[in-house]
């Protein structure tokens, strides 16, 4: 299949590039590389377009007429929309926005989109499922909620099967270390700010909130191996082609750890203590999201295979071998 | 996991003397005639809010069903009261902005019950049967939080009502099935188990 990749010079969108190309799919890839890897594209095109380039965008969709767009390029960070509503809206809603136009115009069957559980926000009793009532607590997760209804709305009109992909937290890196994800000193997802403190590079590990009615007081979060989302993403582009029911799709183990138990495990694997500093809750912080991930198993066919102290172990060797990806 | 949301019966209101029942006799009747339908059910476990109008209704579960009733304050009534006599609006309808010093806003108080169901949910197990003995707006913020629908929709609950959801994770129908709500008892009907609406009881 003829697969058109946005972002996918970027974390998962790398893994899923590699996971489609070993399916023997012919896959393109159009990222802007503000935050995407060249590096981390190899045997595959790509084309350096921004996605609110809809002119540089429409020439990749007319020279590779795609059968299948899987969507990643967008901002991904809660915290910064907070601060850069205009950018974020523009970004992920305009580009999604094109992105559609073009699979509209040139007849795109199958849309994958990189969605978030992010859409779900706080309160909510957990595990949730899709049904669950959306209430995004960030600018960032009303982005990816407006876009999955602007999905529903192109697909709608056009036909295109389309699937929804709400991720948990993603983490973890290629077993052999080739691949992995680059965390620069703004990043804030837990693992790599973790392993950045237990290597000496940042002073202590800060983490915010100790006072959640959890177990130990921390946070909880549902962490998803990368290379379980990049197989998901191929089980469902291929199950759409069987004309499955488009909508919402869970990706996350829908197992709760907490920050704590993280933490412990990270001493495990590298057999070092991480410093920490207990901080006060972040606003907008949930203190617990975990996923039931049933019907992505019950549609498609797929579960996260991949435990946490694989996820931990991969992204620690990652981490040690590529200094730069902590840079 | 079946659960079995439990509202305190009927108490005094006012101020209150500590060396009497928070329960008014009528109160008793309907927390015996609860409990003696509960225990049917053959429940697993018993937790209550720490409030004396909720405890004393889950010993009298506890006195029924051998239970040992354990206390959880995640099951408390939402907090909301101006302690300077200020006049406020619904908390439903004040969702996110700061509440009067020591109340709880709308938000605060769905993130407790939030809690509370999904560590209920993260231990579940097919044959639990977990009486919870609450307060009215628990009702609401559980079926908010489950059904959405922000304040359109208030349920009405009995004192001694009982709702019974059940958590079936997985199920292609539904994680969540309601089986009943406000079900309530006229205290003299306890051998046949009559059921009466709450607009029959209070009538």
């Amino acid at each position: 299949m003829r697969v058109l990749v946005t972002g996918g010079a970027g974390y998962v969108g790398s893994f899923t590039v590699r996971r489609l190309l070993a399916a023997g799919h012919d896959v393109v890839v159009v990222d802007n590389l503000s935050t995407g890897r060249r590096e981390a594209v190899q045997r595959c095109r790509l084309h350096v377009v921004d996605i609110l380039d809809i002119a540089g965008m429409g020439s990749v969709f007319e020279d590779f007429r795609p059968e299948a767009v899987i969507h990643f390029a967008a901002l991904k960070s809660s915290e910064e929309s907070l601060r850069d509503i205009s950018t974020y809206f523009s970004v992920n809603l305009t580009g999604t926005q094109n992105v559609l136009t073009l699979c509209a115009r040139t007849g795109v069957e199958r849309f994958v989109f990189s969605s978030s559980c992010a859409v779900y926000g706080t309160p909510q009793i957990c595990p949730v499922d899709e049904s669950a009532p959306v209430r995004p607590e960030s600018p960032y997760g009303e982005t990816k909620y407006l876009c999955e209804r602007m999905i529903a709305s192109y697909a709608q009109a056009t036909g295109m099967h389309y699937a929804n992909l709400r991720y948990f937290n993603a983490a973890g890196a290629a077993d052999d270390a080739s691949l992995g994800e680059y965390a620069g000193s703004t990043a804030t997802q837990l693992l790599p700010v973790a392993i950045r403190a237990t290597l000496g590079l940042a002073p202590t590990l800060r983490i915010f909130g100790n006072d959640y009615p959890t177990t130990d007081g921390t946070a909880l979060r549902d962490y998803i191996h990368v290379e379980d989302l990049a197989e998901a993403h191929v089980r469902v582009l291929e199950g759409l082609q069987e004309g499955s029911e488009s909508g919402p799709v869970n990706l996350g183990r829908g197992r709760p750890v907490s920050v704590r138990e993280l933490i412990d495990v990270l001493r495990d694997v590298s057999g070092k203590e991480t410093p920490v500093f207990m901080a006060p809750r972040r606003p907008g912080d949930p203190g617990l999201s975990w996923a039931e991930p049933g019907l992505a198993l019950r549609r498609f066919g797929w579960r996260a295979e991949r435990a946490l102290d694989h996820i931990v172990r991969t992204a620690w060797n990652w981490h040690t071998s590529a200094p730069a990806s902590l840079e | 996991m079946h659960l079995y949301l439990l509202r305190h019966a009927e108490d005094r209101s006012g101020e209150h003397d500590p060396h009497q029942d928070r329960l008014t006799e009528r109160g008793r009747r309907q927390a015996q005639a609860a409990a003696h339908w509960l225990a049917k059910r053959r429940p697993t476990e018993l937790r209550t809010s720490v409030l004396p109008r909720a405890r004393q209704t889950a010993d009298i579960v506890a006195a029924h069903t051998g239970l040992v009733a354990r206390e959880d304050p995640r099951l408390n009534e939402i907090v909301w009261a101006s302690f300077e006599g200020e006049l406020l609006p619904h908390p439903r309808e004040n969702r996110l902005y700061p509440p009067p010093p020591g109340a709880e806003s709308w938000h605060v108080f769905m993130t407790r019950v939030a809690t509370c169901m999904s560590e209920l949910c993260h231990q579940a197990s097919e044959d639990q049967r977990i009486v919870l003995v609450t307060h009215s707006g628990f009702f609401d913020a559980v079926n908010e939080l489950l059904c959405g629908g922000a304040s359109r929709v208030e349920l009405l609950v009995a004192h001694a009502g009982i709702t019974h959801w059940q958590y079936r994770p997985g199920d292609s129908g539904g994680a969540w099935l309601l089986h009943q709500h406000n079900v309530t008892f006229a205290p003299q009907s306890l051998l046949d188990h009559e059921y009466m609406s709450a607009a029959e009881l209070s009538a």
